[in-house]
């Protein structure tokens, strides 16, 4: 069951060919809402599962995504504004050397976030992996509200509050959905290999993968890694999506948002938190209505702030007391498992 | 070997020759497990040495002691619950491969190799102990006497030297555990194993193994063949109480 | 820096490290007996907050009512969050029970949102906590010696109910070993309950004192002080209620000298914690005095 297969492989070219179709259908006839809908579903493709390695497959409380996310952002934005432009942006300190004079292309910069985002995750690994559970999730929690107060203050680097603006809208369907894929792909190869199946036993019981000879910081620290290169990635696209950066875009609050897709997914379900990726972000535009001033005919109901994050603290709530395998479990979708049903229902 | 001033073994010494079964007995307390814990490097002996094949294990890891060739199983069952039966035994094999991440995720010919020996060497164990029509099942809804076998199968599957075996026969009936002492001889010949097991059920140790330790209060009290061990007055004393009126 | 001015910066380290310390006894009490960082306990600083406000403003109550009303609700609904997100997954992965304290957490603070608004509410500060005087040239708020002082009570308080009574004896016992206290026949649910309450009202007395030092009140008022409470509580080994008040009021002093030595660093202040419970967990992963976090359990 679990072997290379021709078959399966024609089946999953196939499948990126549909998909490749579809994207083209969209960028022609898709108008700027829906564009903008479907890479913003992306990118949370990628970024809920890189963190859906952390949480989902190794089993520990990583509370600190947001900070990966915003190193890989104002990484790679730095790196594609032209010189002249960060000079005009950057009015109560100017800009350090050598950021001030570097400008590179779009996929440099975005790898670029992605490494810086790892490299700190590397220096972190070391306090972060010796802790485990509540203490994991505080360290990782505090790393993320250090980076933010970093941002928010190292003006020379980050231009602090203010942020930084007029971005080139680079973030395409082509390169979300196009790293999106790739992060499945990679994560998917990851956990279906020797290596996932230690990070499992390791959630299960760390005691027993030790005298297994499972060693857990190697594994840990491995996962840590690639979830922050990726969290990195999808920064460096969020940037260039919305073209407006500041530090209250990676508070706590997008951890949280990650938090509730990868639990509605089913922790440890890569196949979970695409499925559930794609119901919150398009739930969040439509629940947008409730937060928007209401006008029936002659009466003007305000609108009301927070209440989208009410109905998802109260979704998150109920799914982890009373529905705690979330929507897949930790089923996982492959080839294999399509084709018995396709034969099932032939017969 | 001490716990905060109490002393959990004392002047503990065991020397097991190549494909020795060796049993290691004693009352509730004796510090029976805390051997295994201390071998198997979750504990650091706070004198002494422990050698395998003459390399010294002291302040190892319990991981690299496993890889060394010293696999245990847990006297209350712990078994990768929510993984399968399958990929329980595969985990260890993945301990002692050498196949670097990114063949892995790229899925090299190289990976498909490695990932194709693991499977067969899994198969392997799970058919030599009967598992094999589980393997698709998660470990955790198997019934009891499966998972203890499941445990010395993963045991196995660590290509130990050295078995650990911590009280395998609890909770199995007559029958099975005398179908469990039959497998393990068998075992111990076709892996050439070394054996040290813990175990309660007195019948199941004296006809198993070769040789006995018996612990009481940390103390070895007697180390020899079990017929010796069975009328060695101190034996039966620690067994039955001081006074012997228990 | 002067004497004098070392003085000054001292009592401000000193009342704002109370603060953190009655903050940090909640987290301590509640991990101690349930293993579980209670996220949501940082936001009943502003439940009792706006319920300072309501009764002060609202009702014009005088404030010795309307801070006990506060006091009281804030306990309630300390208990409440316990049955409600807590009790159900008291057999569930602690993962899931970490992701129910987030969700409470997110839940009071957005519903305080909906309902009171985004913008901060002034907090109308009862004269007998207001005005300050000086001693030897040193500016002293009334509020810097009274938070210390109450601080102080019902921290006494709280250690001869937990070393002197029968109840603290029970949880006492139950912080060691639940399964004993539960064969004791002591009933469990409401000894964690009584928990909840007395951890929620210290909070709640933390709150409102918050809110006659920085007189905002907004629905986020309670993430940092509560984040810092907690890093406290790790800081003098969680689980340990005296290890709690040094903790905070170390965290505290540090906290308030760092920003008056180094002003250039004062955008830095709020991650200062952060960076100190790193290094401290680097050196000790057991926390300065508390019980092993890694530990294999055999």
């Amino acid at each position: 069951m679990f072997e290379f297969s021709w078959r399966n492989r024609l089946l999953t070219l196939l499948a990126l060919g549909l998909l490749s179709l579809l994207l083209l259908v969209a960028q022609h006839w898709a108008d700027d809402y829906q564009l903008r809908l479907l890479n913003t579903t992306a990118v949370f493709i990628t970024m809920a599962v890189s963190y859906n390695l952390i949480n989902g497959i190794c089993g520990q409380l990583h509370l600190g995504p947001n900070a990966f996310v915003s190193l890989g952002a104002y990484t790679a934005a730095l790196l594609t504004l032209t010189p002249a432009e960060k000079q005009a942006s950057f009015l109560i300190a100017p800009l350090i050397w050598p950021l001030s004079d570097l400008s590179l292309p779009f996929p440099l910069a975005l790898l670029a976030g992605g490494l810086v985002a790892t490299f700190f995750a590397y220096l972190t690994g070391f306090p972060v992996l010796r802790v485990r559970g509540d203490y994991l999730a505080i360290v990782t929690l505090g790393f993320g509200e250090v980076i933010r107060v970093l941002a928010n203050n190292l003006q020379a680097v980050t231009n602090g509050p203010m942020g930084l603006k007029g971005l080139a809208p680079y973030t395409t369907v082509w390169w979300s959905m196009g790293v999106a894929v790739l992060t499945v792909a990679t994560i998917m190869g990851l956990k279906n290999s020797g290596f996932g199946r230690a990070m499992q036993a390791i959630r299960t019981d760390e005691t027993a993968a030790r005298a297994m000879g499972i060693e857990p910081f190697r594994h840990l620290l491995l996962a840590f890694l690639v979830s922050a290169f990726f969290l990195g990635v999808a920064g460096g696209l969020l940037a260039h999506l919305i073209t407006t950066i500041s530090p209250t875009l990676f508070t706590f609050f997008l951890t949280f948002n990650l938090l509730i897709i990868i639990v509605l997914g089913g922790l440890g379900s890569i196949t979970g938190a695409v499925l559930a990726t794609i119901i919150i972000t398009w739930g969040n535009e439509w629940l947008r209505l409730v937060e928007e001033p209401l006008v029936l005919g002659s009466l003007r109901l305000p609108g009301v702030p927070g209440l989208r994050t009410v109905i998802f603290a109260l979704l998150l709530l109920i799914m982890i007391i009373f529905y705690r395998r979330g929507l897949l479990g930790r089923w996982e979708f492959s080839w294999n498992w399509l084709l018995e049903k396709v034969k099932r229902i032939g017969n | 070997m001490s716990f905060g001033g109490l002393m959990a073994l004392n002047n503990f010494s065991l020397a097991l020759a190549p494909g020795e079964l060796h049993g290691l007995i004693g009352p509730n307390g004796a510090g029976k497990t805390t051997v295994f814990n201390v071998l198997t490097g979750f504990y650091q002996p706070t004198e002494g040495e422990m050698l395998l094949n003459g390399i010294r294990l002291n302040g190892l890891s319990p991981p690299a002691i496993s890889r060394l060739g010293i696999a245990r199983t847990f006297q209350n069952i712990r078994l990768f619950e929510e993984l399968s039966v399958l990929e329980n035994v595969l985990v260890p094999l993945h301990g002692r491969s050498r196949l670097p991440v990114w063949q892995a995720v790229l899925r090299t010919p190289g990976f498909w190799r490695e990932e194709r020996r693991a499977r067969d060497q899994a198969w392997e164990l799970l058919a030599r102990l009967a598992l094999q029509p589980y393997a698709r099942e998660p470990a955790g809804r198997l019934p009891y006497g499966l998972q203890r076998r499941l445990e010395i199968a993963r045991a196995l599957a660590a290509r130990p030297q050295l078995l650990l075996l911590d009280e395998p026969a609890a909770g199995l009936n007559p029958q099975e555990s005398a179908a469990l002492m039959s497998l393990l001889s068998a075992l111990q010949q076709e892996y050439s194993l070394t054996i040290l097991l813990i175990e309660h059920n007195m019948k199941f140790v004296m006809h198993l193994c070769e040789r006995l330790t018996v612990l009481d209060h940390g103390l070895i009290i007697a180390q020899d063949a079990p017929a010796a061990v069975r009328t060695d007055p101190r034996v039966i004393r620690a067994y039955l109480g001081a006074d012997g009126s228990a | 820096m002067t004497w004098a001015g070392f003085a000054q910066q001292l009592i401000n380290g000193i009342s704002l490290g109370s603060l953190y310390a009655l903050v940090a006894i909640g987290y301590t009490m509640v991990y101690g007996i349930l293993r579980l960082i209670n996220f949501a306990h940082g936001d009943f600083l502003m439940v009792a907050a706006y319920l300072g406000i309501f009764g002060l403003a609202m009702f014009s109550l005088p404030w010795p009512v309307a801070f006990l009303a506060a006091l009281a609700i804030t306990g309630l609904l300390g208990a409440l969050l316990e049955r409600g997100a807590y009790r159900p997954l008291r057999r569930a992965p602690r993962l899931s029970l970490l992701i129910s304290a987030i969700g409470a957490s997110f839940l009071l603070e957005n519903l305080a949102l909906v309902f009171l608004g985004g913008r901060p509410l002034p907090f109308p500060t009862p004269a007998v906590f207001a005005g300050s005087f000086q001693v030897a040239g040193l500016y002293i708020p009334r509020l810097s010696l009274l938070i210390p002082g109450i601080t102080l009570i019902l921290l006494a308080a709280l250690f001869v109910l937990v070393s002197h009574t029968r109840t603290g004896m029970a949880l006492r016992a139950l912080a060691h070993d639940w399964e004993a206290t539960a064969l004791l026949g002591i009933n469990v649910n409401r000894l964690i309950s009584l928990t909840f309450i007395l951890g929620s009202i210290l909070a709640g007395v933390g709150g409102l004192l918050w809110a006659m030092k920085y007189p905002q009140v907004n629905p986020f008022l309670g993430v940092l002080p509560g984040l810092k409470a907690f890093i406290a509580a790790v800081l003098g080994g969680i689980g340990n209620l005296a290890g709690a008040v040094v903790g905070g009021l170390v965290l505290g002093i540090l906290e308030v000298l760092l920003v008056a030595w180094f002003p250039a660093w004062s955008g830095y202040r709020d991650a200062f914690a952060f960076v100190l419970l790193i290094i401290v967990l680097l050196a000790s992963p057991t926390g300065l005095l508390g019980e092993s976090i890694m530990e294999d359990k055999l």
